[in-house]
Order: structure tokens, then sequence, then C-alpha cells
């Protein structure tokens, strides 16, 4: 499927925590996944199917006291292969944002709230960089116009309570690539949005990789169409497991009962649709 | 925004003259009255006596009418004089005050700057034996008794061991020492009243601080500043010691009027002659001018201690000035 070593390639990863009776709870329990140059990978499966886990513990992003286990080597062309789990503190600081990057849920949430927009984007390019603040300025600026912001000058001096809601996923976005990553982890980036606004970010979402050349992305989602329609490869977990792998080549035809009872929940499957009256 | 900082401090003065209003009345309503306790143990004190006292203090006249002229005094910034011993109210505080202040405001250093840090210590090294020994430290602080701690360390640093004096703000040979040794002397007669009034706040705040913390750092902007690569150090102290910050705000606001609150305990401990046992005579003696000079007082540092408070926060969170600007709010 994938010529020579993946971008990311992900072995046996097992994710648990503490139970109530002080016993591990894999909630994780073993998964495969591999994520290319250029790919856009989906991970799609119903709440508490363990999505969110897998994705946040290749960069140890999890709760305190959660234990991660197996393997994860991120590898980009022309660079010494990295084995992410397990890896030390400053390893995982050099990875996280400038070679894998998040965005998240709530950008609301995902913001400081009392630290205004465009410095956390330049602070997210201090961190991986040497130059001054006032280049780390310069370079958020950039990024905030090229994630289409009508006014990147008066979105740089705002709050985040001050910005819609889609303004505000196009700040995290800014703050997320600004460091050059090759892979970018979206965890359900357009939940907490409307429906305009939604579009926006995922076709924001596709220019941002041409522009840039060679961004893939992983991406979290409860919405199948979405995962559909942008997918390279889509991955369907259940109860922390690998159900399913779907290919592009396939039409995305599931063929477990899991996979099928989860692709009919998704309402663009029942075409034609008919009106209820009222 | 500026029309909300002036009308927030504008409703503060039907605030003040309503909490005078509940003084007056409630030590009015108490029993017995400035006569009563200077004549009670008076044999030579006669019926007209007594009754030429109650003139002289414009006692016989209606309750409200010795509260208007009284208001109408304070409006003028005079707070009468005293019942028992004739001197100026002001002049009494203003003799009480600098020991109690000076007390309070080292100890109000002490809390915070002790607290804090303490605080944020035991949050960001939670499950550790620095948090395990905070917590426990703090508790057994919250726990105890401060008058009973007072009490032990008076009899064993002071009595027992001699280290330090326990009396009073100055030593009998005060006046001899040179400039130099005075200050000394001052600070180590203020090294016990300050710990033992400082030990439970700075407990409180650090309680406080290390459960602001620890759930700031929960917050899924301080995991997104994470995700981006940002060191350890920023994203505790940059992001989420800046927001757990906030709360602490209104916590140094409501301390602000205890700055002139002396205690009655620890001042009868340690021999001060504070605000507390100035206020403490004034109510047994029925001094009225004098108990309502001190509770005017307190009225205006605790109501100027929410106001600043609340500037504070407008300075501090860029949301609370985004609600008045817009006129949400209030």
């Amino acid at each position: 499927m994938i010529a020579g070593r993946p971008l990311l390639q992900v072995r046996g990863l097992r994710v648990h925590v503490p139970g109530p009776d002080g016993r591990r709870v894999d909630k994780v329990a073993g998964i495969d996944l591999e994520v290319g140059e250029n790919e856009f990978v989906s991970i799609v499966g119903e709440s508490g199917s363990g999505k969110t886990l897998t994705v946040m513990s290749l960069c140890a992003l999890t709760p305190p006291g959660v234990g991660i286990t197996g393997s994860a080597v991120l590898s980009e062309a022309g660079r010494e292969p990295t084995e992410l789990i397990g890896a030390g503190p400053e390893v995982l600081r050099s990875v996280r944002g400038a070679r894998i990057a998040y965005v998240f849920q709530d950008p609301l949430d995902a913001l400081d709230p009392v630290r205004r927009c465009g410095l956390q984007v330049a602070d997210a390019y201090a961190a991986h960089s040497r130059k001054s603040r006032a280049d780390a300025a310069a370079a958020a600026l950039r990024a905030l116009k090229r994630t289409g912001l009508p006014d990147p000058h008066r979105v740089y001096e705002a709050y985040p309570h001050e910005l819609s809601g889609g303004m505000r996923q196009r700040v995290a976005l800014a703050a997320a690539l600004i460091a050059g990553p090759r892979l970018l982890v979206a965890d359900e980036p357009t939940t907490a949005l409307d429906a305009q606004s939604r579009s926006q970010v995922l076709s924001l979402l596709d220019g941002l990789r041409a522009d840039v050349g060679g961004l893939s992305v992983l991406l979290v989602t409860h919405d199948i169409t979405l995962a559909r329609k942008h997918s390279n490869r889509i991955y369907v977990l259940n109860s922390g497991r690998v159900e399913e792998v779907l290919g592009h080549e396939g039409g995305f035809k599931p063929v477990s009962a899991y996979a099928r009872r989860l692709f009919s929940a998704d309402p663009s499957a029942h075409a034609p649709r008919t009106r209820i009256p009222v | 925004m500026r029309r909300w900082i002036v009308r927030r401090a504008l409703a503060m003065v039907p605030l003040l003259v309503g909490i005078t209003l509940v003084s007056y009345a409630v030590i009015r309503l108490a029993p017995g009255g400035p006569v009563d306790a200077q004549s009670e143990m008076n044999p030579r004190m006669t019926a007209e006596a007594r009754q030429k006292l109650v003139e002289i203090y414009g006692l016989d006249r209606p309750v409200y009418e010795q509260y208007l002229s009284w208001a109408w005094r304070v409006a003028r910034l005079d707070l009468g004089r005293s019942m028992v011993d004739g001197r100026p109210v002001l002049e009494k505080i203003a003799q009480a005050l600098p020991v109690t202040l000076g007390v309070n405001a080292l100890s109000l250093v002490i809390v915070f700057a002790a607290g804090i840090p303490l605080g944020v210590w035991s949050a960001v090294r939670r499950g550790s034996a620095v948090e395990r020994g905070v917590t426990t430290l703090t508790l057994a602080a919250l726990a105890v008794p401060a008058y009973w701690v007072a009490l032990l360390l008076i009899s064993g640093l002071g009595v027992g061991l001699r280290l330090l004096p326990v009396t009073g703000l100055q030593s009998l040979e005060h006046e001899l020492l040179s400039p130099f040794e005075r200050v000394l002397d001052t600070a180590r007669h203020l090294v016990l009243p300050v710990f033992v009034s400082a030990l439970a706040g700075t407990a409180v705040v650090a309680r406080f601080m290390r459960a602001s913390l620890g759930q700031t750092l929960t917050r899924g902007y301080v995991r997104a500043a994470r995700a981006r690569g940002l060191s350890e150090h920023a994203v505790v102290y940059r992001h989420a010691l800046r927001n757990a910050l906030l709360p602490v705000i209104t916590l140094l606001g409501l301390s602000l009027p205890g700055l002139l609150g002396g205690s009655v305990l620890f001042e009868t401990l340690f021999a001060l002659p504070g605000m507390g046992r100035l206020f403490y005579d004034a109510v047994n003696t029925r001094d009225y001018p004098l108990v309502m000079g001190v509770l005017v007082l307190g009225a205006i540092v605790t109501l100027l201690g929410n106001f600043l408070a609340d500037l504070g926060y407008l300075w501090a969170d860029p949301r609370i000035r985004t609600a008045h600007r817009e006129g949400t709010s209030r």
C-alpha cells in the first residue's frame, strides 16, 4: 500500500488506564496503523472506541496515569526515524508542533483565554526556533494570513473570546502548522463548529495541504461523510481494536457487521431522502 | 468601561450608609450605655449627675436624631470624641492603627508570598512527596487553633529558650538603643505575632492556589500549548499559572479589610496596643462614637477592597473587559 517506510508506522499500540479496582484497563488494545507521506487517513468509531486516546498517545498528550506501550515510528524523508512511544521529554517536545501537530475539537478550549491569539501562534513558532520575538510575530502574522482570516492584524491582537468559532479554529490551525509539521492530527476539528464553518475549515485544510506540499492528515471523526469525502484510508475502531481498514479503491464499502452498522448511521447513506410530514 | 467604574464607585456610597445604619442600630440595641458603664461602680454618682451626663452626650434625644447628627459630623470627616476620655476618636484610632497595620501588612505579604509558591509547587508536583508534605502541613496549620500555637511559641521560644521577646513592640531599654538596634529590636518583637497571624492565611492561600492551578492544568489550552511543543515551563507558568491566579485577585481583595481589624486574642496574648483591643474596650464601655468610628473605617476598607478586586479582574481578564465594554454585564 505504501512504498518504503510510511511517515508514521504504529505497531501494537496499547493504552491502559488504572481501573476502579486498581487493575489496568486496556482502552486501546493493540492497534496497527499507518499514515504515508501526503496521505489523508481517518479514524472512525463510536464514542469510547479509543480513537482520541490512540492519537493523543503518539505525542504522550494523554492525562497523567495513562500507560502507553507498543511502537510508533515517525520517519520523514531524509530524516532519522524517531520512536515516539517511551521517548523522553526533550524528544517529545521537539516532535510536538514541529513534526506532528494537533488541532482539537473545541478551539475555544484549545486557546488560552487571557493571551492574545497572535501571541499564541507566535509562541508555537518560537518554541522551535531561535529567532527573535519580532521574527516570531511576523511569522505568526503570515500564518494567520495563510488561513484566510479576513483581517489578520485584528485577529493577532484579539483574545479568543472576541472571535467566532470558525475564526478560532483557523487561529488554532495557524498555530499548529506554523512550525512546519509533516503530520497533522485533527481530533474532531469540526464537531464544535456550525455547518458553514465546518465545510470552510475542511476546504481550508485541503488548500493548506496543497500550499505546503506534502502534509499528511490523521483525522479522528464521528462524521462518516466527512471521512469518506477526504480520506485515502479509513480505520474503523471498535473497543480499542481496529475492526476494519477501508481503502479508497474499495469505495469504503464496510464488510464487518460493526462497520456496516456504524456506516448505516451515516445520513448520507440513505438516499433518496423523503420528507417527513409534520 | 470608564462609566462602569464610576458607577461601581458611586454604588459604594449607599452601601456605606446602610452599613452605618445597621451598625448604629445594633450597638444601640445592646443593653447598657456609656453612662451606665461610667457610673455603675461609682457610689458617689447621684441621679442628677447621671441625668447631666445623659444630656451632655445627647442620649436623651430620639435615636434617629442622634444618628443623623452623628452622620452629619462624619460626612464632614469628624468622627467625634470618645465618651469615655473625651479624646478625639480619630486620635485614638491613629494611635492603635500603626501597630495593627504593621503586624497585618507584614503577615499579609507573607501569606501571599509564601502561600502562592507553596500551592504552585504542590500542584506541579502532584503525587510526589512534596505535595504530600505541603498538604499535611497546610492541613495541620488550619486544624490547630492559632492561639494555641501562639501560647506554645511564647512558652517555648520566648520563655523557655529566651530567643524572642513575647510582649509589646519595644524592649524597656528601647530608647537607649542606637537607631539600627531599635529597628532590630522592633523586628524581633514582630516575629512571633506576625508568624502566628500569617499561619492560617498562608495555609488557606496555599490550598486555594493548589486547587486552582491543579484544575487549570487539566484544561484544553494547556494540552494544546504542550501539543505545539512549548516547554513545560512555558506551559505551566505562561498559560496555566496566569489563569489560575485570576481567582486569587478576589482572595487578595477580600483580605484587605483584615489589615485594619486586629485580633483581640493575639493582641492580648502578645500585649500589643492595637485595633482589636481598642474596639473591644470601646464595645465594653459602650463608647458609641469610638465603636462607630472603627466600624466606619472597617466598612470603607472592605468596600474599597472589593472595588479594587473588581478593578484587578478588569485589568487581568480580557473577557471581563469585553463584557463591560459591551455593557452586557451589570
